[in-house]
């Protein structure tokens, strides 16, 4: 696996302007590690999902959070307030993963010569789910951000 | 600026970034909205309002969409007679310069990117309304 220093630079700065702008939160970057195994896998309840492809490689970008964590942030984005995930409101995970990739995709592609395309996302929605590849001895970059309502993952891999 | 009676359709596959445009817009007092989630369901819309005599006033559409993009269907627009001239202000993620040149080669109104403010919102409908109503 390598998710290289500018991906990693790209990514985390996408994800604190997309807070900061489109849900109003400013985010502090924990310690990031790399989940080499199922049982280093953030668990979460809702997830955001998007591929990250261009002619030299592949991966995805997921944004994860639990329950209770995204009703309070969804409820500052869409300014009004939401008392649980359901169909009006969990596409933010996956609005949230679209922005973050636009933007990254943006300066990679700009500023670093990369030639990411564009990707529709998708969502998962279940109790204590973990996002994985289907690769054996796969390795993810997972970044644990807090926020005012507690932590949320954002997890990158990407094969050259 | 756009009146209460204008006639919006907000076309976003995302449900929850049609409402954060809708809040944008009421809050700006406009209150007649139509949605679609795709540039592919927008166009029966968009047909069905100009054959009824009462088209929309103003499209604010996504551009990455499964069946239609927002560039298609702007494309779209620009070819049709009846509504070639309404105001169309792309809400997207596309955040590259390659981008903006082909929306703006497109004929789009205007362009913004996301993340935005509900402030920077009201800028760009204000921008759009300057240029199409002087």
């Amino acid at each position: 696996m390598g998710v290289g220093k500018i991906f990693m630079k790209s990514f985390i700065n996408a994800v604190k302007k997309t807070f900061s702008v489109q849900v109003g939160v400013e985010l502090e970057v924990k310690e990031s590690f790399i989940a080499k195994g199922q049982q280093d896998l953030p668990r979460s309840d809702i997830s955001g999902v998007i591929g990250i492809t261009s002619d030299e490689i592949s991966g995805t970008l997921s944004i994860m959070f639990s329950r209770d964590v995204f009703v309070r942030l969804v409820s500052k984005m869409l300014m009004e307030e939401q008392e649980e995930i359901n169909e009006e409101n969990d596409s933010a995970a996956g609005e949230l993963a679209n922005i973050i990739l636009g933007q990254a995709k943006a300066d990679l592609n700009e500023n670093h010569g990369k030639a990411i395309q564009c990707a529709i996302p998708s969502i998962i929605v279940g109790s204590e789910h973990f996002v994985k590849s289907t690769k054996q001895n796969d390795e993810a970059f997972i970044i644990p951000f807090q926020c005012e309502f507690g932590i949320f993952h954002v997890r990158i891999n990407i094969d050259k | 600026m756009f009146g209460e009676n204008t006639r919006v359709l907000i076309v976003d596959d995302m449900m929850t970034m049609r409402k954060i445009v809708i809040n944008g817009l009421k809050k700006l007092g406009l209150k007649n909205f139509l949605e679609a989630d795709d540039g592919a369901t927008a166009w029966p819309i968009l047909d069905s309002a100009a054959a009824s005599g009462e088209a929309i006033d103003l499209i604010v559409s996504d551009w990455n969409m499964p069946k239609m993009k927002g560039i298609d269907l702007l494309k779209k627009v620009r070819a049709d007679d009846r509504m070639k001239d309404t105001p169309f202000l792309m809400v997207t993620a596309e955040a590259e310069k390659s981008a903006v040149v082909m929306a703006v080669q497109e004929k789009v109104s205007n362009y913004i990117v996301k993340p935005f403010t509900p402030d920077a919102l009201e800028e760009k409908l204000k921008q759009v309304y300057k240029k199409h109503h002087g």
